[in-house]
């Protein structure tokens, strides 16, 4: 075998061989065996690594353990109730979501001005009718200050009106509502990458109009730095819609793509997924960019799901990008970012806490990103789904 | 399955408690926030307690963090600690080494990536590869090589603070 990676062998040093995919521990342990150049390498990696020990380990905190009991005592006792301006602003987060869903799910849908009672009517059950109503109520609970009520107003206009709500997966709302009651979570500050879907014409409802206005002066309703409460608002209510409604997102964009001429389909591979969608952006020339063009197969669309969209990323960090959305076999989303070689995606903000896993690996001398609601066991086997194909 | 919560406590708390003092450099702050996962944790009760825990001590963490920065209490953070360094005279030389060393790891730390630091710090509290990789969102084969960079980057970026404090 080739010589030993500085990685692996870090991971050897770890006593981490074994949990390293690919079942090449033995052969690890044979090479540096007998290899003196790799016998050094390990001697320097040791060192290294010796050192972050001896530096971490000078400023260990003294220990104060409080018997389990208090903490059952504790656990027993407490009720999730958060208070305070943090508490509000979670629920503001939820709310922002709600509004930011809506909003993109009447842009995924091409623009066309369609009144949320239409959005595909359903029978809503009492159940469902009663958790809304505690929502409402609970959205109309908050401390509105003079600044926040048209926020607070719209938001609960959303919410007692949305269909996109009314849709989802009563569990996944109870979740959600625990979610902006719980303190542990964040708010909508952990924005997805941007994909450059971010237009609004003079049709944009205002609701979704006022947050993205907000973002961008800088100043959120409530007088607070608006990356405090409002995210980036297309890369967040993409996931948010995700989280909410996958049927309504997977059916707005198919929808997108039916009213291009195009169609949802099932790729059969990554190249003819690349031909049949033109991947190449308008304002593109094979004269400027020759390793870029319609032939060149992304080898990141995973054969025999369903591709749902695929889009060239056009502005932010990760432009150059490409994102793909396919469906699983049980009707989840899974989101591929494939970034191009140059990006750091410590550039990027952290994964929206939105119950979507999410696996990062170099690939193509860039990074591939994999985001589903999946655990990471199930994405890293999507992901040798994807190598198996290549 | 049922968890043992006694072993659970045991075995946990104090790794959760260097995890979050290297990311709060606070040790009461830490203990709080240690006892606050394991509440909720008593509460949830979840499978995978450990990876659990420290999920949820990183949320905890980050939003400490973004508090703090709200409320500007670094500033009154700072003065308080040397407020008690001034009243423990006899301890004076001790506490002031090990303050000095924090300083330094931290400023260490702080120079790297936000995942190269979190990649060491949950190495660093006894994570096996694999519950990294779950938590840091990475593939497992990738862990190695994010804590050789992570680690050497430590390495110089702790040297560097001895060459500022010589040149002092």
């Amino acid at each position: 075998m080739s010589h030993v990676s500085e990685g692996i062998l870090h991971a050897y040093l770890d006593g981490a061989l074994d949990e390293l995919p690919g079942g090449e521990a033995d052969s690890v342990r044979d090479h540096l065996a007998r290899c003196t150049q790799c016998s050094i390498q390990l001697g320097e990696a040791g060192a290294v690594r010796d050192e972050a020990i001896a530096i971490l380990g000078g400023i260990l905190p003294p220990l104060d353990m409080p018997p389990l009991e208090d903490l059952r005592s504790r656990a027993a006792a407490v009720r999730v109730e958060p208070t305070g301006t943090s508490g509000r602003l979670y629920r503001m987060g939820w709310a922002a979501s709600v509004v930011l869903a809506v909003g993109a799910g009447w842009m995924l849908r091409g623009g066309e001005v369609i009144p949320l009672g239409m959005m595909d009517p359903i029978e809503v059950p009492s159940a469902r009718r009663a958790l809304l109503q505690s929502l409402t109520e609970e959205l109309a609970g908050l401390e509105a200050t003079a600044d926040d009520e048209d926020l607070v107003a719209a938001a609960i206009s959303a919410t007692t009106s949305s269909d996109v709500v009314a849709q989802a997966p009563l569990d996944r709302v109870r979740e959600d509502v625990e979610r902006a009651a719980s303190p542990v979570q964040e708010t909508m500050t952990d924005a997805t990458p941007r994909t450059g879907l971010r237009e609004m014409t003079a049709e944009t409802p205002a609701v979704f109009r006022q947050f993205v206005d907000s973002a961008e002066s800088g100043v959120d309703q409530a007088g607070l730095p608006a990356a405090e409460v409002l995210p980036e608002p297309l890369g967040v209510s993409g996931s948010q819609l995700v989280a909410i409604a996958p049927a309504a997102e997977r059916d707005a964009a198919a929808s997108v793509l039916r009213a291009e001429g195009r169609r949802p389909d099932v790729v059969t591979s990554a190249r003819k997924a690349t031909a049949d969608l033109s991947l190449v952006p308008s304002n593109h020339s094979d004269e400027e960019d020759p390793d870029r063009h319609v032939g060149d197969a992304p080898p990141f669309v995973i054969s025999g799901l369903e591709l749902i969209d695929m889009s060239w990323i056009s502005e932010g960090v990760t432009a150059g990008g490409v994102r793909v959305l396919q469906e699983l076999e049980d009707g989840e989303i899974l989101e591929l970012l494939h970034l191009p070689e140059g990006v750091d995606p410590d550039d990027l903000d952290p994964f929206p806490e939105d119950g979507r896993a999410g696996v990062i690996t170099p690939r193509d001398g860039g990074w591939l990103i994999m985001r589903a609601n999946r655990t990471v066991e199930e994405l890293q086997a999507l992901l040798e789904r994807l190598d198996g194909a290549a | 399955m049922s968890v043992d919560w006694t072993d659970v406590y045991r075995d946990t708390y104090p790794d959760l408690v260097r995890f979050l003092h290297r990311k709060v450099w606070d040790v009461e702050r830490a203990q709080d926030l240690a006892q606050e996962a394991f509440v909720r944790a008593l509460r949830h009760e979840p499978n995978k307690p450990r990876a659990w825990l420290f999920q949820v001590a990183a949320n905890l963490a980050r939003d400490e963090a973004r508090t703090v920065i709200r409320r500007k209490r670094h500033l009154t953070l700072l003065k308080s600690e040397t407020e008690d360094l001034q009243a423990s005279a006899p301890d004076l030389n001790d506490q002031l080494s090990e303050r000095e060393r924090m300083v330094r790891v931290k400023a260490a730390l702080e120079g790297l990536s936000d995942r190269d630091r979190d990649v060491l710090l949950l190495w660093d509290a006894g994570q096996s590869y694999t519950e990294i990789a779950r938590q840091a969102g990475l593939a497992v084969g990738a862990i190695g090589t994010t804590l050789a960079r992570a680690r050497r980057r430590l390495a110089d970026a702790y040297h560097e603070t001895e060459k500022v404090d010589v040149a002092r």
